[in-house]
């Protein structure tokens, strides 16, 4: 039963204890004693919406000049109550509080959110696809400005050739090539054999299964050998370049060359560049002639002859086809190149930016091989070549 | 006005530092009182970052103990010892502010983990750490958008995102701007004189020591301990030893690296 008054008092937590007194009609007055922090808030607040609820209340008063110690975590509940973003609704009035914590008090926001940009409205999808047009076009359109100024600098670097820092080209001759090759051997050779395993199945139903040599002919040397040379070279070198760039594009050294008078494009990226157009055919090449030698070592399993092999698959394999695919694979150098420096230099700040510049990297990288090989097929189709 | 023992918050009890083979300190001994600025002071290579680590519970000292409260943090384990660590906030010299999230985000961090706040309550918290370093309205900025000091403030912000007991700084005014290193040294001075924080400091700056630091200690570089201990003006004005001399007074003291003329 509660009395007039003093209608409640109890002990909160350790050490602290809570007494709500009606002074007069709808005036109440609440007293803190003790603490005031992360361990005791929450039953505080929770005593005091028990309490008070129910209650008509005009004026709600807390008296905290008998409290000792107090947190951000506690002041918290307190700041909520003289906003009156609590349950209740009444702003109260904080009074005897001590300078220290008042000062914490004071740090909170007191028009909330007005701190942070608020958010956006979400577009609909109307908006959003025409946002991400525009935003496909921009980049398409800086890519083929970025291609035109590293063709230009590659212009200048064979009229002046002296200027061309060459041992730059050789290092990522080695990087992106010498050390690529165990992978692509992988690769390579484990696709000649699916080739193999694969074709030779529906193939010997007709009972021509000498002719899964030529499948693996054309499929390796048109198609696959350059395709997995380039997906390789963008997995391991195009996201090196973004990231080498992005890295350096955090550090200022990119600033650092510009005020110096140096492009970073000419320093930098042409020899990458170069280097991978230079590249990419030989590692097309080398895909090409293991995945092919990976094949007719099945076929030899399957009980034909090597030299039986390679006969039916010289009969079906061209000079053109190889020029074919060793021309594809130049623009898959250029492509994969460019696109891993572009990302580089367009890296924004910090470390998870790089990482995010080496990402993009490798899926443009992807997605420019793709879409270029189906340009070649369709030209490919359209001229019988 | 000097404290008593009572009030010591962090003991450091005859502790020796090293790496590998090397001592870099021995027989360091000193008591950190509360609601003061304490400054670890000394040359370059001196291991005074070795010690705030130390202190702060992230390399395990060679001998020696580090008392929080009377409690030895290296000999507790487990949720005991990460309750004890909790208690510290610690900036680094570089910052150290998560790149990949805003600042709010960067000080919601250990409150979202260590607190059951409502989620609005967790955003007022934040909002009040950020607003007590005069960030309040950068809330919502990576840090790469901001200034080197404003990235220090931050990162006060987020060490004392949990009300700790102590507040480490290591080297707050390294890189820094004259003004904006006389803004973190008025920041210090606030925090500690208003909210009552005690505040561990280390530093090689000579003004910001006389500007902020309450007591100081000075680690030799040769003799591998502490040569003097004291407010940082009586230090500078009353010792005569020849290394508190050289440290306090390079103009006046001719050491090796000078010119004999």
């Amino acid at each position: 039963m509660r009395k007039r008054g003093a209608f409640s008092e109890e002990m909160v937590a350790d050490g602290s204890d809570l007494e709500l007194r009606e002074e007069a009609a709808g005036q109440v007055l609440v007293v803190v004693r003790g603490s005031l922090d992360f361990r005791t808030a929450k039953r505080i607040r929770e005593r005091l919406t028990s309490g008070l609820s129910g209650r008509t209340i005009n004026s709600l008063t807390i008296d905290m000049s008998a409290v000792g110690r107090g947190d951000t975590f506690g002041l918290v509940v307190l700041h909520e109550m003289k906003e009156g973003d609590w349950a209740l609704g009444i702003q109260a009035r904080v009074v005897g509080l001590h300078p220290e914590l008042s000062r914490i008090l004071a740090a909170f926001p007191t028009e909330q959110g007005s701190a942070l940009a608020l958010e956006a409205p979400r577009p609909g999808i109307a908006e959003m696809a025409g946002q991400w047009s525009i935003r496909l076009a921009r980049s398409a359109r800086e890519h083929v400005l970025f291609i035109g100024t590293v063709v230009q600098a590659l212009g200048q670097a064979i009229v002046r050739p002296r200027r061309m820092r060459w041992r730059e080209v050789a290092r990522v001759f080695e990087k992106a090539g010498v050390d690529a090759l165990p992978v692509l051997s992988l690769v390579s050779g484990l696709f000649g054999i699916n080739v193999a395993l694969e074709g030779a199945q529906p193939l010997a139903q007709f009972g021509a299964e000498i002719f899964t040599a030529s499948i693996i002919g054309r499929t390796v040397v048109r198609e696959m050998g350059p395709l997995l040379a380039a997906f390789v070279l963008a997995g391991r070198s195009g996201s090196a370049f973004a990231a080498e760039l992005g890295t350096m594009k955090v550090n200022d050294e990119l600033d650092a060359l510009v005020t110096m008078g140096l492009d970073p494009v000419r320093f930098l990226v042409v020899q990458r560049v170069l280097a991978s157009t230079l590249l990419a055919p030989l590692l097309a090449v080398y895909s090409i002639a293991v995945g092919t030698g990976a094949g007719i070592l099945i076929m030899g399993k399957l009980g034909f002859s090597p030299a039986v092999s390679w006969s039916v698959l010289s009969d079906w394999v061209t000079l053109k086809d190889i020029v074919f695919g060793i021309s594809k694979s130049v623009i898959f150098g250029v492509a994969v190149a460019s696109i891993g420096c572009e990302r580089g230099l367009q890296t924004e700040h910090g470390a998870s930016s790089v990482g995010a510049s080496a990402t993009r990297a490798v899926v443009g990288g992807i997605v420019l091989i793709v879409a270029v090989d189906a340009m070649f097929a369709v030209v490919a189709f359209a001229l019988k070549i | 006005m000097s404290a008593s023992a009572g009030d010591d918050v962090v003991q450091v009890e005859d502790v020796t530092l090293g790496y590998g083979d090397v001592i870099v300190q021995e027989h360091l001994s000193f008591a950190v009182h509360a609601r003061e600025v304490f400054a670890i002071l000394g040359p370059s290579g001196s291991g005074k970052s070795t010690l705030l680590r130390t202190m702060t519970g992230l390399y395990r000292p060679r001998h020696g103990r580090i008392l929080l409260d009377g409690n030895d943090i290296y000999a507790a384990e487990g949720e005991q010892r990460s309750r004890l660590l909790r208690q510290f906030g610690v900036t680094f010299q570089s910052g150290a502010l998560f790149g990949s999230m805003t600042l709010l985000e960067n000080v919601r961090l250990p409150i979202d983990e260590f607190t059951d706040l409502d989620p609005g309550e967790k955003e007022l918290v934040a909002l009040a750490k950020l607003n007590q370093v005069g960030l309040g309205r950068e809330g919502g900025k990576m840090p790469a958008e901001l200034s080197g000091g404003m990235q220090k403030r931050a990162a006060i912000a987020r060490a004392m995102a949990l009300d700790p007991r102590v507040l480490f700084l290591d080297e707050p005014s390294a890189s820094l701007d004259p003004i904006a290193s006389s803004g973190l040294d008025r920041l210090v001075r606030e925090l500690s004189h208003e909210l009552g924080i005690t505040i561990v400091v280390v530093t090689h700056e000579l003004g910001s020591v006389y500007a902020i630091a309450d007591r100081c200690v000075l680690l030799d570089r040769e003799a591998r301990t502490i040569v003097a201990e004291g407010r940082p003006a009586d230090l500078r004005d009353h010792s005569r030893d020849p290394r508190v001399r050289r440290f306090f007074q390079p103009e006046l003291e001719p050491d090796r690296g000078a010119i004999a003329l």
